[in-house]
């Protein structure tokens, strides 16, 4: 090999083994391939398993049941069914595999040459292969059955034909998706000729998606073959094939269904041994030799009792109820479940909210402060739970609620506005029916009343033209029409608490101030409590009174906004602050950054969780777990050490 | 859109183009010769002239062509030189029956489908694990063989329903539906059962989307959001398996109509492949052409209509 292909990125080795390992371990797909195997091999080993041949005839024994003498019984001349299905079993085998060779052998080159060519050719094959889905392939086949009596070879290869089109589709793909990676355009760069391209690369890929398609295509072919010699089309009599075996047990039905059933079972046996097969390979060799995304994993629900040992330990601050307090979160602990068990993203969250006032939850990306917006909402998505403590809104016990009163909750106690606009409307309905919907669902409006109503609250989310906006539907939309149409909707059903998770994260800069004054000028009037989810101090500042900081699923620290940003007890706090882009003044100083990152959800230690990026921990903070506590009345932390309380830490607190 | 529907009506000109050809192609290298076959054994060779000359069979066979498709386009497929019937009239009177079949197989199929997929798209693994099954079984059982069991078991033993033979919707409505109550089933299970698998397959990954959560927070019951959030954005995979089994459906009236003597296209199919009635073949594989571009074009309408960005564009 030369220095230009040594330079060549390997695609990843050939897994070939890997891959039939992993096959064999599928027990079903193993035993699939061993019954085909076994089938198979005993008919073209007829002639030495049975005796006396499958036109043996003895009228004595005319359709007997299944015996000793006669495994499977006889037919109406006293024939062996077992006999005459082995016999017939190497017509019909071999004549599905015929089929399935042609389909595999026409639709390779096609899809190959298609897929990676592109252009031109790519659009005739694929009209041609459109065309060819189209036609009714079992009335061309008994044209051709009818044209050539008597020559089902001939019948056997046009079927093949007929059978390509959905192959060559499934071998396109992969063709056209291996060409655009990287390994490929570097073999074309180190000038590898195209034809070992295709070679090595291309047919390795499409290998995968050809054997399912194969194993499908021979399971169909056999249906088609069976039909035909159903219909009178295959083996002359007395020559046996199963299909002609099940119209002779369909002359019988009347005195005995075993000609019926033996010739059906066989069947059916050999096609669901490769449809099987076609799963078996689908599961192992499409992921591993095309990436295809791998399937979904298995998830268990949460054992509640793993967790009910955090709850019963003793609160760490016992929230102050106000006599206003709307919301009190007490010892939450959220959980996902994962294949090894439920995986904590939050632990131990206590805090409350009064009625109007406005909280912002700030942290980075995986402390849990969205998985704990979205169980005070009862959003978590599938497999997350609320495993511990309470959730109290109003009268409303939170984590117990199911079906009605859940509904009655979700709709007229809290609002939900989702980080991503767009994806939150329905794309299939227009904005304004949707609205409508969720405006006639509690209050028993009439729709002229509903529909004057959301016309009214999209002007109250300042959209131009609102009659127009209702119009539409969510793909004709911009991304800050979309999140104001979001804001209407939290508002139309006109709740005390409005939580909204990174509600400008995925909008353009100059959209996002229009859209925090909304949201701030709509709470105030609207007298609205307001949950804001955010890593953005700048977005908290415009919007909050009050800042909760999380930290690998802990409360760390929580107070009155001015006093966090201006005097940060926790450490993580005042990094936090120290990485906004705004503090920075000299251009010529790196970034600041956190060093290390946010340990995962099940890896967290015992103490401190911020311990290891803290340039302050001592081996006390490792050693247990740190209780919150309270600086003052408004202001609490958890940290042993924390900053300004215990020590000055100058160089933090200047940039601060 | 439009650009759509003229694409799927532009194929259907070389669809039809292919099959008719491929009759006539075949007809021509065919060995044998019709009018030979039509006189019997007593044919002088100047009576076969005669009638081959009668039947236009003397002329090149791009010129027979060429009359059958200028014919074709007035509605006029032709004569059989079999059993001397006009094409279109023997397709017409047997065209009820194929359609009622397989029109009712598409429905069963789709309700019992659409059904089976709901309660296990939402019913937990348990239940996704019979679809699954349901779905393998569905498809590795043929159809004319489960017609046939049928057939043994309630019709041979229980007497419930004519094992064979069809009554005309117009001549007893009860009588009709009991003569296809047995084919139907036979017909519509593996379409039901590949149906059941693409709405399981479509709800869940619907459910799991973003804006089925945002649907919960504006408090909206779970029964609300499956049927008229959930299932309308499933409807696209779903529509799409449903006219591919329309389609698969007309194939499957080849057999099951053997199965149970009906007097439809398939059977006729059937009957004029074993007489070398090629004429007769070729009208019917232009009758099934049609009704798979019919059924195309019926779900580009319904993707228009499910879809808002195909209906924009």
């Amino acid at each position: 090999m030369n220095d230009a292909t040594a330079a060549v990125p390997v695609p990843p080795p050939n897994p070939l083994q890997t891959v039939l390992r992993q096959y064999l371990r599928n027990g079903l797909a193993t035993g699939s391939l061993i019954l085909l195997a076994v089938i198979a091999a005993a008919c073209v080993l007829a002639p030495l398993l049975t005796s006396g041949g499958p036109n043996q005839v003895d009228l004595g024994h005319s359709l007997a049941g299944p015996s000793a003498q006669h495994l499977l019984g006889t037919d109406q001349l006293g024939r062996d069914l077992l006999t005459r299905l082995l016999y017939g079993g190497r017509t019909t085998l071999l004549n599905a595999f015929v089929v399935s060779f042609v389909a595999v052998a026409v639709s390779v080159p096609l899809g190959v040459v298609a897929g990676y060519a592109g252009g031109w050719v790519d659009r005739v094959v694929m009209t041609v292969t459109d065309v060819g889905l189209s036609l009714p392939a079992m009335v061309v086949m008994l044209v051709v059955v009818s044209t050539f009596s008597g020559n089902l070879g001939l019948a056997m290869i046009a079927l093949g034909f007929l059978l390509a089109p959905p192959i060559v589709r499934n071998v396109r793909g992969p063709a056209l998706a291996v060409k655009g990676e990287l390994f490929v355009d570097a073999a074309v760069v180190a000038g590898l000729p195209s034809r070992r391209i295709i070679f090595r690369h291309v047919l390795l890929r499409v290998l995968g998606p050809v054997l399912v398609q194969g194993a499908l295509a021979t399971a169909i072919a056999l249906q088609f073959t069976v039909g035909l010699s159903f219909l009178g089309f295959g083996a002359k009599p007395p020559n046996p094939d199963w299909g002609s075996m099940i119209a002779e047990g369909s002359q019988v039905l009347n005195k005995s269904p075993w000609p019926l059933v033996s010739g059906g079972v066989a069947l059916g046996l050999v096609s669901l041994a490769l449809v099987l097969i076609g799963d078996g390979v689908r599961d192992v060799a499409v992921e591993a030799w095309s990436g295809a995304p791998t399937r979904r994993r298995r998830s268990r629900k949460p054992s509640p009792g793993v967790l009910a040992g955090r709850a019963q330990r003793p609160a760490d601050a016992e929230p102050t109820p106000a006599e206003e307090t709307l919301l009190t979160l007490h010892n939450v602990s959220v959980a996902y479940s994962a294949s090894d068990g439920p995986r904590c993203v939050a632990s131990d969250v206590s805090f409350s909210i009064a009625a109007g006032e406005s909280v912002a939850i700030v942290g980075e990306s995986g402390c849990g402060k969205s998985s704990i917006a979205r169980a005070i909402a009862r959003l978590l998505p599938h497999g997350g739970e609320i495993v511990a403590g309470s959730v109290r809104f109003d009268d409303y016990d939170v984590a117990t609620l199911e079906g009605r009163p859940l509904y009655d909750y979700r709709r007229n106690a809290v609002s939900y506005i989702a980080q991503d606009p767009m994806t939150a409307l329905d794309p299939t309905l227009r904005v304004g029916v949707l609205l409508r919907r969720i405006v006639q669902a509690g209050d028993g409006l009439s729709r002229k009343q509903a529909e004057a109503r959301v016309l009214e609250l999209l002007e109250q989310v300042q959209l131009p033209d609102p009659a127009g906006v209702a119009k539409r539907f969510p793909h004709e939309l911009s991304g800050g029409m979309a999140q104001r149409i979001g804001i209407a909707r939290a508002i139309a059903t006109r709740p005390r608490l409005l939580i909204a998770d990174e509600p400008t994260t995925a909008l353009d800069v100059t959209v996002q101030s229009e859209i925090l004054s909304l949201l701030r000028s709509l709470q105030k009037d609207l007298g609205m409590a307001l949950l804001l989810v955010s890593h953005d101090w700048g977005v908290v500042a415009q919007v909050c009174d009050r800042a909760l900081v999380m930290y690998a699923g802990e409360l760390v620290e929580h107070g009155k906004l001015n006093r966090i940003t201006h005097e940060p007890a926790h450490p993580y706090t005042s990094a936090l602050l120290a990485c906004r882009p705004a503090t920075i003044v000299d251009d010529d100083l790196p970034l600041p950054t956190i060093r290390g990152s946010v340990s995962a959800p099940g890896e967290w230690p015992t103490g401190c969780r911020f311990a290891s990026r803290c340039d302050f921990s001592t081996d006390q903070c490792r050693s247990a777990a740190v209780p919150l506590t309270e600086v003052d009345g408004e202001h609490s932390v958890r940290c042993l050490n924390p900053l300004r309380i215990g020590r000055e830490h100058e160089e933090v607190s200047e940039r601060v | 859109m439009i650009r759509l529907i003229v694409r799927r009506l532009l194929l259907a000109v070389p669809l039809l183009l292919i099959v008719s050809t491929l009759t006539f192609v075949l007809t021509a290298v065919a060995p044998g010769d019709p009018a030979a076959t039509i006189l019997g054994s007593s044919a002088t060779p100047e009576s076969i002239a005669a009638l081959n000359a009668k039947l236009g069979l003397d002329d090149p066979i791009v010129v027979q062509y060429w009359h059958w498709l200028e014919n074709a386009v007035t509605g006029d497929l032709g004569t059989s030189v079999v059993t001397s019937q006009s094409v279109g009239q023997a397709i017409g009177t047997r065209l009820p029956t194929t359609l009622s079949l397989v029109l009712l197989g598409t429905l069963v199929a789709a309700v019992v489908g659409i059904g089976l997929g709901m309660v296990s798209a939402l019913g937990g693994r348990r239940l996704g694990r019979v679809t699954d099954i349901l779905a393998v079984v569905g498809y590795v059982i043929p159809n004319f063989w489960l017609g046939l069991m049928l057939v043994y078991f309630l019709s041979v033993r229980l007497g419930w329903f004519p094992a064979t033979g069809y009554v005309g919707l117009g001549d007893s409505p009860g009588g009709w539906l009991r003569s296809l109550v047995l084919p139907v089933i036979a017909l519509a299970v593996m379409g039901a059962t590949a149906v059941a698998k693409q709405t399981r397959d479509a709800m869940r990954e619907v459910m799991g989307r973003e804006f089925i959560t945002a649907l919960r927070a504006d408090g909206f019951s779970e029964r609300q959001i499956v049927f008229r959030h959930g299932l309308r954005n499933a409807a696209i995979p779903i529509v799409t398996v449903t006219g591919v089994l329309f389609i698969g459906m007309f194939g499957g009236t080849v057999l099951v109509e053997s199965v149970f003597v009906l007097p439809g296209l398939g059977g006729l199919a059937v009957s004029s492949a074993q007489t070398g009635d090629l004429t007769m073949l070729q009208g019917v594989a232009v009758v099934f052409c049609l009704a798979v571009v019919a059924a195309n074009l019926a779900v580009d309408l319904a993707y228009g209509w499910l879809n808002p960005k195909v209906r924009v564009q």
